[in-house]
Protein backbone atom coordinates (compact mmCIF):
# COMPACT_ATOMS: atom_id res chain seq x y z
CA UNK A 1 0.00 0.00 0.00
CA UNK A 2 1.46 3.10 -1.36
CA UNK A 3 1.06 6.47 0.70
CA UNK A 4 0.14 8.69 -1.92
CA UNK A 5 1.25 11.82 0.03
CA UNK A 6 3.30 12.87 3.41
CA UNK A 7 1.34 12.63 6.66
CA UNK A 8 1.01 16.36 6.80
CA UNK A 9 0.12 17.55 3.27
CA UNK A 10 2.02 20.78 2.19
CA UNK A 11 -1.28 22.81 1.85
CA UNK A 12 -3.21 22.08 4.40
CA UNK A 13 -6.43 23.84 5.29
CA UNK A 14 -7.93 24.63 8.46
CA UNK A 15 -10.27 20.99 8.39
CA UNK A 16 -7.21 19.46 7.25
CA UNK A 17 -5.23 20.72 10.16
CA UNK A 18 -8.14 19.12 12.51
CA UNK A 19 -8.05 15.62 10.70
CA UNK A 20 -4.59 15.56 11.31
CA UNK A 21 -4.66 16.43 15.13
CA UNK A 22 -7.68 13.74 15.19
CA UNK A 23 -5.16 11.51 14.40
CA UNK A 24 -2.71 11.94 16.95
CA UNK A 25 -5.54 11.31 19.41
CA UNK A 26 -5.70 7.86 18.27
CA UNK A 27 -4.95 4.98 21.28
CA UNK A 28 -2.58 2.98 20.59
CA UNK A 29 -3.29 -0.43 19.37
CA UNK A 30 -3.94 -3.20 21.59
CA UNK A 31 -2.56 -6.73 20.38
CA UNK A 32 -5.35 -8.89 19.29
CA UNK A 33 -3.35 -11.72 18.44
CA UNK A 34 -4.54 -13.54 21.64
CA UNK A 35 -7.85 -13.00 21.13
CA UNK A 36 -7.83 -14.33 17.33
CA UNK A 37 -6.13 -17.43 18.07
CA UNK A 38 -8.65 -18.04 20.98
CA UNK A 39 -11.45 -17.50 18.51
CA UNK A 40 -10.10 -19.70 16.07
CA UNK A 41 -9.50 -22.36 18.73
CA UNK A 42 -13.71 -22.23 20.03
CA UNK A 43 -14.64 -22.16 15.88
CA UNK A 44 -12.81 -25.45 15.12
CA UNK A 45 -13.79 -27.26 18.54
CA UNK A 46 -17.60 -27.62 17.77
CA UNK A 47 -17.26 -28.18 14.23
CA UNK A 48 -17.50 -31.93 14.68
CA UNK A 49 -20.80 -32.11 15.50
CA UNK A 50 -22.30 -29.46 12.36
CA UNK A 51 -19.70 -31.10 10.12
CA UNK A 52 -21.48 -35.03 10.88
CA UNK A 53 -25.05 -33.06 10.48
CA UNK A 54 -23.97 -31.02 7.91
CA UNK A 55 -22.96 -34.48 5.63
CA UNK A 56 -25.91 -35.84 6.67
CA UNK A 57 -28.17 -33.27 5.41
CA UNK A 58 -26.48 -33.13 2.10
CA UNK A 59 -26.78 -37.35 1.61
CA UNK A 60 -30.36 -36.79 1.92
CA UNK A 61 -30.48 -33.81 -0.05
CA UNK A 62 -29.76 -35.67 -2.77
CA UNK A 63 -33.02 -37.48 -4.19
CA UNK A 64 -31.26 -40.70 -5.00
CA UNK A 65 -30.03 -41.20 -1.77
CA UNK A 66 -33.60 -40.11 -0.33
CA UNK A 67 -35.20 -42.80 -1.96
CA UNK A 68 -32.78 -45.37 -1.32
CA UNK A 69 -32.86 -45.29 2.15
CA UNK A 70 -36.89 -45.00 2.46
CA UNK A 71 -37.04 -47.85 0.03
CA UNK A 72 -34.53 -49.43 2.43
CA UNK A 73 -36.03 -48.56 5.29
CA UNK A 74 -39.55 -50.18 3.60
CA UNK A 75 -37.91 -53.43 2.65
CA UNK A 76 -36.35 -53.69 6.06
CA UNK A 77 -39.99 -53.50 7.73
CA UNK A 78 -41.44 -55.99 5.71
CA UNK A 79 -38.83 -57.81 6.34
CA UNK A 80 -38.85 -57.75 10.18
CA UNK A 81 -42.79 -58.21 9.52
CA UNK A 82 -42.42 -61.49 7.50
CA UNK A 83 -39.37 -62.73 10.24
CA UNK A 84 -42.05 -62.08 12.83
CA UNK A 85 -44.65 -63.77 10.87
CA UNK A 86 -42.63 -66.83 10.32
CA UNK A 87 -41.55 -67.56 13.88
CA UNK A 88 -44.98 -67.00 15.31
CA UNK A 89 -46.59 -69.46 12.78
CA UNK A 90 -42.68 -71.96 13.47
CA UNK A 91 -43.86 -71.34 17.27
CA UNK A 92 -47.47 -72.25 16.46
CA UNK A 93 -46.79 -75.45 14.67
CA UNK A 94 -44.22 -76.68 17.37
CA UNK A 95 -47.19 -76.39 20.02
CA UNK A 96 -49.59 -77.74 17.56
CA UNK A 97 -47.19 -80.63 16.87
CA UNK A 98 -46.51 -81.08 20.39
CA UNK A 99 -50.46 -80.94 21.05
CA UNK A 100 -50.74 -83.69 18.00
CA UNK A 101 -48.06 -86.05 19.55
CA UNK A 102 -49.87 -86.00 23.53
CA UNK A 103 -52.98 -87.74 21.53
CA UNK A 104 -51.04 -89.82 19.30
CA UNK A 105 -49.03 -91.16 22.31
CA UNK A 106 -50.18 -92.23 25.57
CA UNK A 107 -46.57 -92.04 27.30
CA UNK A 108 -46.17 -88.83 26.22
CA UNK A 109 -48.08 -87.01 28.83
CA UNK A 110 -48.19 -89.86 31.90
CA UNK A 111 -50.08 -87.85 34.22
CA UNK A 112 -52.71 -86.68 31.99
CA UNK A 113 -56.14 -87.88 32.48
CA UNK A 114 -57.53 -88.07 29.35
CA UNK A 115 -61.07 -86.64 28.16
CA UNK A 116 -62.90 -88.00 25.09
CA UNK A 117 -64.35 -84.68 24.13
CA UNK A 118 -60.99 -82.74 24.96
CA UNK A 119 -59.30 -85.43 22.86
CA UNK A 120 -62.05 -84.83 19.52
CA UNK A 121 -61.77 -81.42 20.12
CA UNK A 122 -57.99 -81.31 19.79
CA UNK A 123 -57.73 -83.78 17.05
CA UNK A 124 -60.65 -82.12 15.11
CA UNK A 125 -58.62 -78.67 15.29
CA UNK A 126 -55.14 -80.78 14.92
CA UNK A 127 -56.34 -82.20 11.75
CA UNK A 128 -57.34 -79.10 10.36
CA UNK A 129 -53.67 -77.93 11.30
CA UNK A 130 -52.41 -81.42 9.48
CA UNK A 131 -54.18 -80.48 6.42
CA UNK A 132 -53.40 -76.95 6.37
CA UNK A 133 -50.15 -77.57 7.20
CA UNK A 134 -49.45 -81.14 4.96
CA UNK A 135 -51.28 -80.00 2.10
CA UNK A 136 -53.60 -83.04 2.43
CA UNK A 137 -56.58 -83.49 0.09
CA UNK A 138 -60.42 -84.66 1.32
CA UNK A 139 -59.44 -87.59 0.49
CA UNK A 140 -56.13 -88.14 2.41
CA UNK A 141 -58.07 -86.42 5.61
CA UNK A 142 -60.59 -88.80 5.46
CA UNK A 143 -58.62 -91.48 5.35
CA UNK A 144 -56.01 -89.97 8.22
CA UNK A 145 -59.13 -88.94 9.73
CA UNK A 146 -60.47 -92.90 10.08
CA UNK A 147 -57.06 -94.16 11.33
CA UNK A 148 -57.22 -91.55 14.03
CA UNK A 149 -60.60 -92.59 15.01
CA UNK A 150 -59.89 -96.01 14.70
CA UNK A 151 -57.01 -96.14 17.25
CA UNK A 152 -58.72 -93.79 19.17
CA UNK A 153 -60.54 -96.18 21.44
CA UNK A 154 -57.44 -98.11 21.68
CA UNK A 155 -54.96 -94.87 22.70
CA UNK A 156 -57.63 -93.98 25.18
CA UNK A 157 -57.88 -97.46 27.02
CA UNK A 158 -53.81 -97.30 26.71
CA UNK A 159 -53.28 -93.47 28.45
CA UNK A 160 -55.79 -94.78 30.78
CA UNK A 161 -53.56 -97.62 32.19
CA UNK A 162 -50.36 -95.42 32.01
CA UNK A 163 -52.43 -93.00 34.56
CA UNK A 164 -52.93 -95.59 36.54
CA UNK A 165 -49.28 -97.27 36.47
CA UNK A 166 -48.56 -94.10 37.63
CA UNK A 167 -51.09 -93.96 40.70
CA UNK A 168 -50.01 -97.39 41.81
CA UNK A 169 -46.37 -95.86 41.37
CA UNK A 170 -47.67 -93.14 43.82
CA UNK A 171 -49.10 -95.63 46.57
CA UNK A 172 -46.17 -97.64 46.09
CA UNK A 173 -43.62 -94.15 47.19
CA UNK A 174 -45.95 -93.62 49.67
CA UNK A 175 -45.43 -96.87 51.33
CA UNK A 176 -41.57 -96.89 51.31
CA UNK A 177 -41.52 -93.23 52.47
CA UNK A 178 -44.36 -94.07 55.35
CA UNK A 179 -43.16 -97.60 56.29
CA UNK A 180 -39.64 -96.96 55.00
CA UNK A 181 -40.22 -100.84 53.62
CA UNK A 182 -41.67 -102.06 50.08
CA UNK A 183 -42.85 -105.30 48.82
CA UNK A 184 -40.45 -106.23 46.46
CA UNK A 185 -42.62 -109.08 44.68
CA UNK A 186 -45.74 -106.49 43.82
CA UNK A 187 -43.04 -103.82 42.71
CA UNK A 188 -41.75 -106.59 40.64
CA UNK A 189 -44.96 -107.65 39.36
CA UNK A 190 -45.54 -103.88 38.80
CA UNK A 191 -42.54 -102.95 36.63
CA UNK A 192 -42.92 -105.99 34.36
CA UNK A 193 -46.87 -104.55 33.68
CA UNK A 194 -45.55 -101.31 33.28
CA UNK A 195 -42.53 -102.31 30.89
CA UNK A 196 -45.40 -104.52 28.68
CA UNK A 197 -47.49 -101.32 28.72
CA UNK A 198 -44.73 -99.00 27.22
CA UNK A 199 -44.18 -101.52 24.80
CA UNK A 200 -48.09 -101.88 23.66
CA UNK A 201 -48.07 -97.58 24.01
CA UNK A 202 -45.04 -97.64 21.07
CA UNK A 203 -46.78 -99.74 19.36
CA UNK A 204 -49.73 -98.30 19.07
CA UNK A 205 -48.01 -95.00 18.73
CA UNK A 206 -46.22 -96.55 16.02
CA UNK A 207 -49.00 -97.71 14.04
CA UNK A 208 -50.92 -95.02 13.80
CA UNK A 209 -47.83 -92.66 12.69
CA UNK A 210 -47.15 -95.26 9.85
CA UNK A 211 -50.11 -96.21 8.64
CA UNK A 212 -50.91 -92.30 8.73
CA UNK A 213 -47.80 -92.17 7.38
CA UNK A 214 -49.03 -94.31 4.39
CA UNK A 215 -51.63 -92.15 3.26
CA UNK A 216 -49.23 -89.20 2.12
CA UNK A 217 -46.91 -88.83 -1.00
CA UNK A 218 -43.21 -89.14 0.26
CA UNK A 219 -42.65 -84.88 0.11
CA UNK A 220 -45.80 -84.91 2.91
CA UNK A 221 -44.66 -88.05 4.98
CA UNK A 222 -41.37 -86.46 5.30
CA UNK A 223 -43.07 -82.93 6.34
CA UNK A 224 -45.06 -84.90 8.64
CA UNK A 225 -41.96 -86.63 10.65
CA UNK A 226 -40.38 -83.80 10.50
CA UNK A 227 -43.01 -81.87 12.10
CA UNK A 228 -43.28 -84.73 15.17
CA UNK A 229 -39.22 -85.16 15.51
CA UNK A 230 -38.65 -81.61 17.39
CA UNK A 231 -41.65 -82.32 19.63
CA UNK A 232 -40.37 -85.55 20.48
CA UNK A 233 -36.64 -85.07 20.85
CA UNK A 234 -37.84 -81.51 23.05
CA UNK A 235 -39.54 -84.28 25.30
CA UNK A 236 -37.22 -86.56 27.88
CA UNK A 237 -40.66 -88.39 28.39
CA UNK A 238 -40.75 -89.12 24.65
CA UNK A 239 -41.08 -92.51 24.03
CA UNK A 240 -41.03 -92.48 19.68
CA UNK B 1 2.27 2.90 6.58
CA UNK B 2 4.36 0.93 4.53
CA UNK B 3 3.82 -2.52 4.68
CA UNK B 4 4.97 -4.17 1.58
CA UNK B 5 2.99 -6.24 -0.61
CA UNK B 6 5.58 -8.89 -1.45
CA UNK B 7 5.80 -9.30 2.30
CA UNK B 8 1.95 -9.69 2.54
CA UNK B 9 2.01 -12.08 -0.72
CA UNK B 10 4.02 -14.69 0.93
CA UNK B 11 2.50 -14.79 3.97
CA UNK B 12 -0.25 -15.19 2.33
CA UNK B 13 1.42 -18.12 0.52
CA UNK B 14 2.51 -19.49 3.17
CA UNK B 15 -0.49 -19.02 5.33
CA UNK B 16 -2.14 -21.43 2.42
CA UNK B 17 0.24 -24.03 2.64
CA UNK B 18 -0.97 -24.47 6.39
CA UNK B 19 1.67 -22.43 7.84
CA UNK B 20 -0.01 -20.57 11.03
CA UNK B 21 2.79 -18.52 12.33
CA UNK B 22 1.84 -16.49 8.95
CA UNK B 23 -0.85 -15.25 10.31
CA UNK B 24 1.12 -13.71 13.42
CA UNK B 25 3.43 -11.99 11.00
CA UNK B 26 0.33 -10.81 8.85
CA UNK B 27 -1.28 -9.46 12.87
CA UNK B 28 2.19 -7.39 14.06
CA UNK B 29 1.82 -5.76 10.69
CA UNK B 30 -1.91 -5.08 9.98
CA UNK B 31 -3.43 -4.89 13.27
CA UNK B 32 -2.35 -1.02 13.98
CA UNK B 33 -3.51 0.37 10.85
CA UNK B 34 -6.81 -1.48 11.37
CA UNK B 35 -7.59 -0.57 14.66
CA UNK B 36 -6.87 2.95 13.76
CA UNK B 37 -9.33 2.78 11.51
CA UNK B 38 -12.33 1.12 13.53
CA UNK B 39 -11.63 3.13 16.12
CA UNK B 40 -11.75 6.35 14.33
CA UNK B 41 -14.73 4.45 12.32
CA UNK B 42 -16.56 3.61 15.86
CA UNK B 43 -15.09 6.21 18.31
CA UNK B 44 -14.47 2.68 20.78
CA UNK B 45 -11.68 0.71 21.77
CA UNK B 46 -13.43 -2.10 22.58
CA UNK B 47 -15.26 -2.27 19.29
CA UNK B 48 -12.67 -1.41 17.35
CA UNK B 49 -10.09 -4.22 18.64
CA UNK B 50 -12.88 -6.72 18.61
CA UNK B 51 -13.71 -6.54 14.94
CA UNK B 52 -10.10 -6.29 14.12
CA UNK B 53 -10.09 -9.30 15.88
CA UNK B 54 -12.66 -11.07 14.09
CA UNK B 55 -10.82 -9.69 10.60
CA UNK B 56 -8.18 -12.16 11.49
CA UNK B 57 -10.10 -14.59 12.24
CA UNK B 58 -12.01 -14.32 8.81
CA UNK B 59 -8.89 -14.06 6.97
CA UNK B 60 -7.85 -17.36 8.79
CA UNK B 61 -11.04 -19.40 7.91
CA UNK B 62 -11.01 -18.20 4.53
CA UNK B 63 -7.33 -18.10 3.04
CA UNK B 64 -7.51 -20.78 0.83
CA UNK B 65 -10.81 -18.86 -1.16
CA UNK B 66 -8.16 -15.94 -1.68
CA UNK B 67 -6.52 -16.34 -4.99
CA UNK B 68 -2.49 -15.53 -4.71
CA UNK B 69 -2.30 -12.65 -6.03
CA UNK B 70 -4.90 -11.22 -4.03
CA UNK B 71 -4.18 -7.52 -2.33
CA UNK B 72 -4.06 -8.20 1.37
CA UNK B 73 -4.71 -5.36 2.62
CA UNK B 74 -7.56 -3.96 0.43
CA UNK B 75 -8.92 -7.66 1.30
CA UNK B 76 -8.40 -6.78 4.86
CA UNK B 77 -9.76 -3.19 4.96
CA UNK B 78 -12.69 -4.54 2.78
CA UNK B 79 -13.81 -6.67 5.51
CA UNK B 80 -13.11 -4.48 8.25
CA UNK B 81 -15.53 -1.37 6.94
CA UNK B 82 -17.94 -3.94 6.27
CA UNK B 83 -18.16 -5.03 9.72
CA UNK B 84 -17.62 -1.59 10.83
CA UNK B 85 -20.67 -0.54 8.67
CA UNK B 86 -22.81 -3.56 10.10
CA UNK B 87 -21.72 -2.75 13.69
CA UNK B 88 -22.56 0.87 13.43
CA UNK B 89 -25.84 0.32 12.11
CA UNK B 90 -26.28 -2.52 14.87
CA UNK B 91 -25.33 0.59 17.55
CA UNK B 92 -27.85 3.31 15.92
CA UNK B 93 -30.98 0.57 16.53
CA UNK B 94 -29.58 -0.99 19.86
CA UNK B 95 -27.41 2.14 21.42
CA UNK B 96 -26.09 1.31 24.42
CA UNK B 97 -23.27 3.20 26.94
CA UNK B 98 -20.13 3.25 25.83
CA UNK B 99 -16.84 4.45 28.24
CA UNK B 100 -15.63 5.82 25.36
CA UNK B 101 -18.57 7.09 23.79
CA UNK B 102 -18.38 9.41 26.56
CA UNK B 103 -15.94 11.82 24.90
CA UNK B 104 -18.68 11.97 22.42
CA UNK B 105 -21.15 13.89 24.90
CA UNK B 106 -18.87 15.30 27.70
CA UNK B 107 -15.93 17.43 26.57
CA UNK B 108 -14.85 18.11 29.59
CA UNK B 109 -14.18 14.29 31.01
CA UNK B 110 -10.65 12.64 31.21
CA UNK B 111 -11.04 10.41 28.40
CA UNK B 112 -11.49 13.25 26.71
CA UNK B 113 -8.07 15.28 28.15
CA UNK B 114 -6.39 12.52 26.70
CA UNK B 115 -7.29 12.97 23.29
CA UNK B 116 -5.44 16.48 23.51
CA UNK B 117 -2.59 16.55 21.53
CA UNK B 118 0.52 16.71 24.19
CA UNK B 119 2.04 19.68 22.04
CA UNK B 120 -1.29 21.65 23.24
CA UNK B 121 0.00 25.45 24.40
CA UNK B 122 -2.16 26.40 26.81
CA UNK B 123 -4.93 24.79 28.94
CA UNK B 124 -7.48 26.98 26.67
CA UNK B 125 -6.41 26.07 23.46
CA UNK B 126 -6.06 22.08 24.34
CA UNK B 127 -10.37 22.56 25.72
CA UNK B 128 -11.29 24.42 22.47
CA UNK B 129 -9.30 21.76 20.34
CA UNK B 130 -10.63 18.94 22.33
CA UNK B 131 -13.97 20.43 21.43
CA UNK B 132 -13.49 20.38 17.97
CA UNK B 133 -12.45 16.41 18.50
CA UNK B 134 -15.83 16.01 20.11
CA UNK B 135 -17.18 18.00 17.18
CA UNK B 136 -15.64 16.05 14.43
CA UNK B 137 -15.99 12.49 15.97
CA UNK B 138 -19.48 13.41 15.81
CA UNK B 139 -19.37 14.77 12.43
CA UNK B 140 -17.76 11.88 11.10
CA UNK B 141 -20.36 9.67 13.01
CA UNK B 142 -22.82 11.13 10.71
CA UNK B 143 -21.13 10.82 7.39
CA UNK B 144 -22.61 7.88 5.35
CA UNK B 145 -20.55 4.75 5.26
CA UNK B 146 -19.28 5.34 1.59
CA UNK B 147 -18.30 8.95 2.38
CA UNK B 148 -16.86 7.92 6.12
CA UNK B 149 -14.52 5.30 4.55
CA UNK B 150 -13.39 6.99 1.59
CA UNK B 151 -12.25 10.16 4.42
CA UNK B 152 -10.57 7.89 6.91
CA UNK B 153 -9.06 5.55 3.97
CA UNK B 154 -7.88 8.96 2.53
CA UNK B 155 -6.85 10.94 5.00
CA UNK B 156 -5.26 8.54 7.90
CA UNK B 157 -4.29 5.54 5.66
CA UNK B 158 -3.16 7.60 2.99
CA UNK B 159 -4.46 5.66 0.00
CA UNK B 160 -4.08 6.45 -3.13
CA UNK B 161 -7.62 7.06 -5.13
CA UNK B 162 -7.25 3.72 -7.44
CA UNK B 163 -6.66 1.79 -3.61
CA UNK B 164 -9.72 3.40 -1.98
CA UNK B 165 -11.99 2.16 -5.08
CA UNK B 166 -10.65 -1.31 -4.67
CA UNK B 167 -11.82 -1.24 -1.41
CA UNK B 168 -14.96 0.74 -1.56
CA UNK B 169 -15.68 -1.08 -5.24
CA UNK B 170 -15.92 2.26 -6.72
CA UNK B 171 -14.05 4.17 -9.74
CA UNK B 172 -11.39 6.37 -9.01
CA UNK B 173 -13.33 9.41 -10.41
CA UNK B 174 -16.16 8.47 -7.49
CA UNK B 175 -13.76 8.46 -4.96
CA UNK B 176 -12.82 12.40 -5.60
CA UNK B 177 -16.19 12.89 -5.50
CA UNK B 178 -17.12 11.06 -2.39
CA UNK B 179 -14.25 12.36 -0.87
CA UNK B 180 -15.27 16.19 -1.74
CA UNK B 181 -18.54 15.67 -0.40
CA UNK B 182 -17.51 13.87 2.61
CA UNK B 183 -15.09 17.47 3.58
CA UNK B 184 -18.04 19.32 2.36
CA UNK B 185 -20.09 17.91 4.76
CA UNK B 186 -17.28 18.16 7.82
CA UNK B 187 -16.81 21.75 6.30
CA UNK B 188 -20.43 22.70 7.46
CA UNK B 189 -20.67 20.47 10.73
CA UNK B 190 -17.57 22.14 12.04
CA UNK B 191 -17.91 25.61 10.37
CA UNK B 192 -17.56 27.41 13.89
CA UNK B 193 -14.27 24.92 14.89
CA UNK B 194 -12.90 25.29 11.86
CA UNK B 195 -12.96 29.59 11.97
CA UNK B 196 -11.57 29.35 15.24
CA UNK B 197 -8.77 27.03 14.15
CA UNK B 198 -8.01 29.34 11.28
CA UNK B 199 -7.59 32.50 14.40
CA UNK B 200 -5.31 30.11 16.20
Amino acid sequence: MTPHRDNIPPAQDSLDRLLHHWEEATPAAESVEAEVWRRIAAAEAPSEAPGLLGRIRALFARPSFSIAFAAACLLLGLFLVELRNSRQQALRSAQLAQSYLRIVDPLYEPDASPNNSQIGENLDTLLAWMKSDLQLDENQLARIRSVHEQLKPRLLDLAGQVAQMQHTLAEFEKERSSENQVNFLEFASYAEKRRRLDRECNESTRRLISEASDVMSPEQRQHYLNLLHPAIKATSGGSL
Amino acid sequence: MTPSPDNDKADLHSLQRGDDTALSRLMARWQKPLFAFAWRYLHNTTDAKDLVAEVFVRLYQQNQRLATDTRLSAWLFTILSNLCHNHHRWRRRHPAVSLDAESRDAPTTTSLAASIPQDAPTPDHALEKSEAFVALAAGMDRLPHDLKTVLLLHHYDHLSYREIGQITSCSERGVETRLYRARQSLRVELASFIKETKQT
